[in-house]
């Protein structure tokens, strides 16, 4: 055995620090991939919010329209409803499972892009991306600065055929932890049929608070 | 500070037998029962690791023990008519007649009075350099700022920023845990160890000393907060508006927050 060692030691260890090496390239090579990916689709979002057409009643709905396209590939809505029912998942239908998403990303929609007045001159600075151990997620780390002041937010990514924003951490809350605890208190209560009807009635709620507007 | 306070205070932490540091409770989806179990997963931190991210989905997030929750709900329901009835209208028309400098000065100056809070609770968390930068923005704001009426500190460039640290801090630093979650009327969303964390502070605070009397004392507080409030009600209002549950949304967002805070 010692043999073994003296005489293979080295080129073992060589090939083992070249594997390893590798796997961290390739760690960080994905956490490349997945910030450029992130960065390309925040631009093409301001780039749309600097559009004056926001602003006009008659050509708002196709912007939002274009922006919500745009949301809707950087963000796995399967990831998300998945991981804010948590364990319970597993217990809902394909078809409860199926409108949950559907409900849940109405929501999302209604709360971050109903209340979209246009570009007031925010902008996004990447600080760094940390890759898990196995490369298969990334989260990115960014702040938003805004009047001045930046808000830390980071977004956490999994490779799926392309790579997917699957929770966004602002100021370290965790806005999937954020909905699962919500979710929770929903389910010890109720079930499945009752958390869809409670997301629907809140994304047709916050609908109706902004066409008041 | 007010006699009835105190016990009250001690009350409330042996009540909620103060849990290990930052122990998330996650139990399995059959055990509903609260309380520490011993197949439960915790972590370090609210935010689980990459790494870790995919545990929890087979974890129930129960993010902080509540046993207060009726109480709880039912000051969550006060607090939130008295913001729409009371504190949102009063702030409205104190934006619209004070100017925009006006605020933001009187904002500095119970800041940099209050610079005492943050200076202690950093040493105490053996962050000495983060205290000298405490000292440092205090003497110039108290001096060139007049009286702290103008943040000049933010614009001296070897001034670096630092966190605001606050007592409920340093108790997490020290690995005392959350305990229980507690609302308190008007001041709002808290723990057991925060709550003994905002007793620690006022004994902190130079409004403490400087005046014979309590109303006069509590009338500067209130007004502290009060001036500062559109920007509380910002936060509440974003995060309501996207809740679906908004009490336990406000609960996870308030100890998610505070465990950041104490890591940072």
């Amino acid at each position: 055995m010692t043999r073994l060692i003296r005489n293979y030691g080295a080129p073992l260890l060589l090939a083992a620090a070249l594997i390893f090496s590798m796997a961290a390239g390739q760690a960080a090579a994905s956490a490349a991939e997945a910030r450029a990916i992130l960065e390309t689709t925040i631009n093409q979002v301001f780039d749309e919010m600097k559009k004056p057409e926001l602003q006009n009643p008659d050509e708002r709905d196709a912007v939002l329209d274009r922006i919500e396209n745009i949301v809707r590939s950087l963000f796995s809505f399967e990831e998300l409803s998945m991981r804010t029912v948590g364990p319970a998942w597993k217990n809902f239908s394909a078809d409860q499972k199926k409108r949950f998403i559907d409900a849940f990303g109405d929501l999302l929609r209604e709360r971050y892009l109903g209340s979209l007045d246009g570009y007031s001159g925010e902008t996004v600075s990447y600080l760094g991306e940390t890759s898990s151990t196995k490369g298969d997620r990334v989260e990115v780390q960014t702040n938003i600065i805004v009047d001045n002041k930046p808000v830390p937010v980071n977004y956490r990514m999994l490779k799926k055929d392309r790579w997917l924003v699957y929770d966004v951490i602002i100021e370290g809350v965790s806005m999937v932890q954020n909905y699962r605890s919500q979710f929770q208190t929903v389910l010890d209560k109720g079930d499945a049929e009752q958390l869809i009807s409670l997301v629907r009635d809140k994304a047709a709620e916050t609908r109706a608070e902004q066409n008041k507007k | 500070m007010n006699r009835s306070l105190f016990p009250m205070l001690c009350l409330l932490a042996a009540l909620c037998a103060i849990q290990p540091a930052s122990a998330v409770t996650l139990s399995p989806t059959q055990a509903q029962s609260q309380g520490a179990r011993d197949d439960e997963t915790a972590v370090s931190s609210s935010v689980p690791s990459l790494d870790d991210d995919d545990e929890f989905l087979d974890a129930v997030g129960r993010i902080v023990p509540d046993p207060l929750e009726g109480w709880n709900r039912a000051m969550f329901t006060f607090n939130d008519a008295f913001i729409e009835y009371a504190a949102r209208p009063l702030n409205e028309g104190y934006v619209y007649v004070t100017p925009d400098f006006v605020r933001a000065g009187i904002s500095n100056f119970f800041h940099n009075a209050a610079f005492p809070v943050r200076f202690v609770n950093n040493l105490l968390q053996g962050r000495p350099r983060a205290a000298g930068v405490e000292m440092s923005r205090f003497l110039l704001n108290t001096t060139a700022g007049l009286g702290g009426l103008f943040d000049v500190a933010r614009r001296h460039k070897p001034i670096v920023h630092v966190e605001d640290e606050d007592m409920g801090q340093t108790l997490g630093v020290w690995g005392i845990g959350e305990g229980c979650y507690i609302v308190w009327p008007v001041i709002g969303p808290s723990t057991a160890r925060d709550s003994l964390g905002m007793a620690g502070d006022y004994f902190l605070s130079p409004g403490t000393y400087v005046q014979d009397y309590a109303e006069v004392m509590w009338g500067l507080y209130v007004f502290e907060v009060f001036n500062d409030l559109d920007k509380t009600l910002d936060l509440y209002d974003n995060l309501k508006r996207a809740a679906v549950e908004p009490y336990s949304s406000v609960r996870d967002a308030y100890v998610q927050y505070r465990r950041a805070q104490i890591e940072k």
